[in-house]
């Protein structure tokens, strides 16, 4: 049994200008162990997807679908009992450590509140001694338990951050573009950290991105988003080396290379309007290889040698 | 600049301010009508007898000698001067009558404060009900209300039917068995509890009850709809959507993430409020005859007693800018990224 499974998800935001359809019936499991990357432009529904899955959408967000971790239906559990497995079973590491510390509350008091909150410690010492080690583990000093956020760089906080996610040994992260806010030496120095944690704790993952790139480095395997629809999933390996979907390819184009003697090509046009998406295949206004088929009619997703895509080219 | 340096820069400006607030009452009460001598008698008093005892206030001075004359006793001789008629000191005037203005104000305090916290924080943990409506018209309206108009409704609503006093401070027969007491420090409560006199400061409590609801639910309103507003912004930042997905109890999140975030702007606004507070003392003083300093203001006003009027003034911009001061270091205990 898969560790994570999310089965035709739909989410719908009622906003003032219409309903936005953020997520349009996706499916996809995370197994014991296992790091799925998810990628997509802004606006392809990754992150609503993230916060779907630990039930943190906005009260506009209609759901519809179902989200099992471990066999559980997280979508129709009573909030108390969500409440217990949010940080213990699935815990959420999100994009702008500068916002996601609480600014009054020093690091250490972070760590107390929620392993004692989750009755993993018993005592204040007991909790800070844990967080200490866990903290050094990821490169922090100990004696930073004792700052607040402000004190500490982008950097150290993001370590916090997934400190915080780690310490009570979900089963599940769910990183949701954790290192955009950064820049590029911390952003190096963070994906080694996901790498070695991925590696020491075998926790699985949910490792959403807009970065072709970091998605190859980490990710076993990944699901590609576009406009609420999965376009393409499988092994990373085999879909960065051969992409099926014309859109995964201009993604892969879309990723700078140092010292790569690849033409750097930006993807064409913008991610549809989400209130009233394209007909057919969402992507045929930005491709290449459009038909008019690809304009009228709805691509399925299908299974194409141990790799699911939807392209009424490829399949 | 250190704190100590920021807390010494802020004492020095206040006698500036004290100057600036002190020209402007000395002139707007002598653009009154009237003076304190045709206050007390009347217009038809005698020429000659008129300009004999306005020359013993000294009124008959130019205006410009007597507003350098009281400048100079103010902050030369730190003198606040007599009254107009009965020459008493107004230094000690003010003095017996300040205490019953700070107990007043301590228990307006709480009240506004209580009521307003708790709405404002069932507001934000209760967004989608029918309760932070309810919170924003209760808030407008008894932040639009008279304070004296609020005065006479409870003193209709709730003295009539339970019989609570709504006048004075004390029971006559306790007046002057407070007069005899021994230990005497003009705070009613602290001397009848420290001579064992629990009978006394009951009765005081009673009295305080409905001017302390008066003002205390005149100011309320503000510190609802502040509450409300700086929980609610807290409680969409980042921090707390991260500790909800750390599975922290709700209360727990509207607690230590939401209201402990908006203390920085609450306190700012209570603040602000020391202001309203004095001046919505003046009239709830005046309507339940409670013996302060504003109840003297309101007299004082009435009778063109300049003196009175202006030390009080002086007494109520030194509370301010003292309140204004401690607000400036307590935001170093409510944020740590304050520093000075």
């Amino acid at each position: 049994m898969s560790l994570l499974r999310v089965q035709d998800l739909w989410v719908r935001y009622r906003t003032r200008r219409g309903v936005v359809e953020a997520l349009s019936g996706v499916s996809l499991s995370v197994e014991e162990g296992e790091v799925l990357g998810v990628v997509g432009e802004s606006g392809s529904g990754k992150s609503t997807l993230g916060l779907a899955v630990i039930r943190l959408l906005p009260r506009s967000a209609e759901v519809r679908g179902s989200v099992l971790l471990n066999g559980k239906d997280l979508t129709s559990l009573p909030e108390e009992e969500l409440r217990r497995i949010r940080g213990r079973e699935v815990s959420m590491v999100f994009q702008d450590p500068y916002s996601s510390l609480n600014p009054v509350m020093r690091i250490g008091d972070h760590f107390v509140e929620l392993m004692m909150e989750h009755g993993a410690a018993a005592t204040r010492e007991e909790a800070l001694e844990a967080a200490g080690e866990l903290l050094e583990r990821l490169g922090v000093p100990r004696e930073r338990l004792n700052d607040y956020p402000h004190q500490l760089s982008g950097g150290q906080r993001q370590r916090v951050a997934i400190g915080l996610a780690l310490i009570l040994k979900p089963r599940l992260v769910i990183a949701d573009e954790i290192t955009t806010a950064l820049d590029a030496l911390v952003e190096r120095q963070i994906i080694d950290l996901v790498k070695e944690v991925k590696r020491e704790y075998r926790t699985s993952m949910l490792f959403i991105t807009h970065n072709m790139g970091l998605v190859a480095e980490v990710a076993d395997r990944v699901a590609v988003l576009y406009a609420g629809k999965l376009a393409e999933l499988g092994e990373v390996r085999e879909v960065v080396s051969n992409p099926l979907h014309p859109y995964t390819e201009a993604l892969l184009r879309s990723v700078p290379r140092i010292g790569g003697s690849r033409e750097l090509r930006p993807i064409p046009g913008e991610p549809p309007d989400m209130r009233n998406p394209p007909p057919g295949c969402r992507f045929h206004p930005r491709c290449p290889l459009a038909t008019e088929r690809c304009r009228r009619e709805e691509p399925p997703l299908v299974e194409r040698g141990g790799r699911l895509v939807a392209c009424h080219l490829r399949s | 600049m250190g704190l100590k340096e920021h807390v010494l820069y802020r004492l020095a400006l206040t006698p500036l301010m004290l100057l600036v607030l002190l020209t402007l009452v000395f002139f707007l009460m002598r653009v009154l009508p009237g003076d304190p001598i045709t206050m007390l008698e009347g217009k038809n008093i005698p020429e000659e007898v008129l300009a004999r005892r306005r020359a013993e206030l000294g009124l008959d001075k130019p205006l410009h000698v007597q507003y350098v004359n009281y400048l100079y006793s103010v902050f030369v001789k730190l003198d606040l001067g007599v009254t107009a008629l009965e020459r008493i000191p107004v230094s000690y005037l003010i003095a017996t009558r300040l205490p019953a203005t700070v107990d007043l104000a301590i228990a307006a305090s709480l009240v506004a404060i209580g009521i307003g916290v708790a709405m404002g924080l069932l507001s934000a943990r209760y967004e989608e009900s029918w309760f932070p409506q309810f919170a924003r018209v209760y808030s407008s309206v008894v932040y639009s209300i008279p304070v004296f108009y609020l005065g006479l409704l409870l003193q209709v609503g709730l003295a009539r039917p339970s019989g609570l006093p709504t006048t004075g401070r004390l029971s006559p027969v306790n007046m002057v068995a407070l007069d005899s007491l021994p230990v005497r420090t003009g705070f009613v409560l602290i001397d009848s509890l420290a001579n064992g006199r629990l009978d006394i400061a009951a009765d005081y409590l009673v009295h305080m009850l409905l001017p302390a609801l008066t003002l205390g639910i005149y100011l309320s309103g503000i510190f609802t709809r502040v509450t409300y507003l700086s929980v609610s912004d807290a409680m969409v930042q980042d921090y707390t959507r991260a500790a909800r997905a750390r599975g922290i109890r709700e209360w727990r999140v509207v607690t230590r993430y939401g209201f402990r975030n908006a203390l920085i702007p609450l306190l700012t606004m209570a603040g602000l409020q020391v202001a309203a507070l004095l001046g919505g003392a003046v009239l709830t003083e005046t309507t339940f005859n409670w013996e302060g300093v504003g109840l003297l203001v309101y007299e004082g006003i009435l009778k063109r007693d300049y003196a009175i009027v202006q030390g009080a003034v002086t007494v109520y911009a030194l509370i301010v800018a003292l309140v204004s001061l401690v607000v400036d270091v307590a935001y170093t205990l409510v944020d740590p990224r304050v520093r000075y």
